[in-house]
């Protein structure tokens, strides 16, 4: 009997390749979907334990690639990356912020000479936003803002006490405090379970409140019957053969190391920005000695993400209040990026999210000074009025910052490491400059007492992209204007390894809105036999 | 379960060693675990050192203190499990079980904490480690989260009104 032959083999079901395979499936394709996690019910999450009688759960549910049989090598600066290994990748434990990229942030070459323009226009991705919100259901406001483009909207989150007062303060410095974008349903009717605002949802949203392609793509995908999912499988390689053609995915069974090969017409990488370039980096043939569509030698480079830094601190309108029930969403509140100075030393801008440490544990209780009866009020008077300013700067990418494969070390399934090489540069160091003024700033305005800055920068929030960069000059890019690679027609790269620049907005609405726009695109090729 | 665990062996402990049953007999489940409580990963000594400090830098008010609540028991088992406890937290407890530290007056350790506090170096090394170990177990306690601290959320809401002070807007 002959192997099926799929129309697309999508790897990875994170934001992309869940929304890949949904549009895809949904638009008539039998499509392979090869997952190296395996499903995790939301249900069994305890996101309602106590830390005091161990039913509490860890931080960061256990989703994410063992650093001790899959681990990672770094060089350089301290920063990290995430690999997700779970069906919904990491849109099973996120933070669901959900942000339109500005038309100036598809042209950093023409606004602010940095980087290079994208080959697609916001104009051109546009109604691909309005998809990827009615997919994801975003709540928020319209603020007819030029740098953070609105989009379709649902009820927003309300401000706690202090984001009111930062709201307030905000407006005294040109700031602007908005209520946040998150795909989140806060109300019912969007075919979810609402939002409880318990705010656990960093932990994995127990009744999938918060967009997650497990709960909210793959179903229904599944029920199209066109859908074949290999969860608990990873791919090793893309085999071209001789040709500049993929021909099949050598997968392997995680759990007994049993290989197949998938056939299909078409192969779409998901994995992630450093799972998507190491795959290609380890797939060659005699053709591709350096890897898969990169004889350009670009795959794993122009690695960067978002820049943090983060301020805490005590709003003296609120110490000593009554603490009451504060956690809700975790954070409800926005700050866009405002516009960055004639003059400034670092190109880009921040914005800054409020609020996203929750309330269940003290945050200042380890830097409140000294320590018995005073100290103990101290920390009790402060509870209510803790506030958290988190900035996300823009990082421009270097090609020197980079993802390769490890020449000698392989994790336990044989698979080269990742080894990740990144510096940060001069725009970086000021932009984190920047974006710490920005936030004390804020809290002078707003009377925030006794600040804890934390150590910084950090690097990339798990916000990492551009090793498999779209672009308009095929010297310095891989892809095309489609997700497409040059080099090999058949093969598409569709996740955030595919930004070309990336500014301060979180990445996932971007990665869904281009996932919608490929699986359409990758459609309309092979219905007029380009593929 | 750990508590459990050893409340049990304290019980046995109790059974087998008749002089000290009755005085243990008559206190609390949570006094009694304290008492009899065998530490692991530091010596009698150092953790004897060690109730002293956690008590000083949470101590009773209209809440308990911190051995109350078996942070010094927690500590010692955070200490347990760690691949690496750290040197200088165990070296300074050293210096401290040298110095008599637990027989000194209350308003000379009151001082010497002090000059910890505020030391830079492994001294200031050892509170700040001593304060974060202390702090995230305390307030990690239902004592400690809800009532010391008037924490009242992790339930679900169907609404969440935010702020409802015209005085903040």
């Amino acid at each position: 009997m002959p192997a099926e032959k799929f129309d697309v083999c999508v790897i990875g079901s994170g934001a992309a390749g869940g929304a890949l395979a949904g549009e895809l499936t949904r638009r008539g394709a039998r499509v392979a979907l090869i997952e190296a996690g395996k499903y995790r019910d939301p249900s069994k999450l305890r996101t309602h334990g106590w830390p005091y009688d161990q039913t509490q759960p860890v931080a960061v549910p256990d989703v994410t690639a063992d650093p001790k049989r899959e681990p990672v090598t770094y060089e350089g600066d301290a920063i990290s990356v995430s690999r997700g290994r779970v069906i919904g990748g990491r849109t099973t434990h996120w933070n669901a912020v959900a942000l339109r990229f500005s038309e100036d942030d598809f042209r950093e070459w023409s606004v602010n000479g940095v980087e290079e323009d994208w080959p697609i226009s916001y104009d051109e991705i546009a109604p691909y936003y309005d998809k990827a919100e009615e997919l994801m259901v975003v709540c928020g406001t319209r603020e007819n803002l030029k740098v953070l483009p609105d989009g379709r909207f649902i009820k927003p989150l309300s401000l706690r006490c202090s984001e009111s007062i930062l709201a307030r303060a905000s407006k005294k410095i040109g700031m602007r405090v908005i209520p946040v974008r998150k795909a989140l349903a806060t109300e019912a009717g969007h075919g979810r379970a609402p939002c409880h605002y318990c705010g656990h949802c960093m932990q994995g949203c127990g009744v999938s409140a918060i967009f997650n392609t497990a709960e909210h793509v793959i179903p229904r995908a599944r029920r199209t019957g066109r859908l074949t999912l290999r969860s608990g499988w990873m791919v090793r390689e893309l085999r071209t053969g001789d040709e500049a053609r993929v021909q099949s995915a050598l997968i392997f069974e995680r759990d007994s190391r049993r290989e197949e090969e998938i056939h299909a017409d078409v192969f779409a990488v998901c994995g992630g920005n450093i799972e998507s370039a190491r795959l290609l980096l380890n797939s060659r043939s005699a053709r591709f000695p350096n890897g898969l569509a990169n004889n350009n030698d670009i795959v794993g480079r122009y690695l960067h993400g978002h820049i943090t830094g983060e301020v805490q601190g005590y709003l003296k309108d609120l110490v000593g209040t009554k603490p009451g029930n504060q956690d809700g969403a975790l954070d409800h509140a926005y700050i866009p990026r405002t516009e960055t100075a004639k003059g400034a030393d670092y190109a880009g801008g921040f914005g800054i999210q409020l609020n996203v440490r929750g309330y269940m544990r003290p945050h200042h209780a380890r830097f409140v000074p000294g320590f018995g009866r005073d100290f103990k009020r101290r920390v009790r008077d402060l509870q209510p009025a803790h506030t958290s300013a988190l900035a996300f700067g823009k990082v421009v990418a270097h090609a020197e910052n980079r993802v390769t494969l490890h020449p000698t070390l392989v994790d336990d399934y044989g698979l080269p490491l990742p080894r990740v090489t990144f510096h940060w540069q001069p725009n970086d160091i000021a932009m984190y400059k920047a974006m710490l003024d920005g936030c004390h700033k804020l809290y002078d305005a707003a009377s925030v007492a006794f600040r804890a800055q934390l150590k910084g920068p950090g690097g990339f929030a798990s916000h990492e992209v551009g090793c498999v960069r779209m672009g308009r000059d095929p010297k310095t890019s891989i892809l095309n204007e489609f997700n497409q690679t040059r080099e090999i027609k058949n093969l598409f790269v569709v996740d955030g390894s595919s930004f070309t620049t990336f500014p301060e907005k979180n990445p996932t609405l971007t990665i869904v809105a281009l996932a919608i726009r490929a699986a359409e695109n990758i459609m309309r090729m092979k219905d007029r036999g380009d593929l | 379960m750990p508590d459990q665990t050893t409340r049990r062996q304290a019980l046995v402990q109790i059974t087998a060693g008749a002089a000290a049953s009755a005085a243990l007999a008559s206190l609390s489940p949570a006094a009694l675990a304290q008492a009899t409580y065998q530490p692991r990963a530091l010596t009698r000594e150092q953790f004897k050192i060690l109730r002293v400090l956690v008590d000083m830098i949470i101590p009773a008010t209209e809440t308990p203190g911190a051995t109350a609540l078996g942070v010094d028991r927690m500590i010692d088992k955070t200490l347990t499990g760690q691949d690496d406890p750290p040197e200088a937290f165990l070296d300074e407890l050293n210096n401290l079980v040298a110095s008599g530290f637990a027989d000194i007056e209350e308003s000379d350790r009151v001082k010497l904490l002090e000059e910890y506090s505020q030391a830079a170096g492994e001294k200031g090394d050892f509170f700040q480690i001593l304060k974060d170990l202390t702090v995230d177990h305390y307030y990690s306690t239902e004592v400690g989260l809800i009532d010391e601290l008037g924490y009242e959320g992790n339930t679900a809401l169907n609404e969440f009104p935010g702020c409802t002070h015209e005085e903040h807007r």
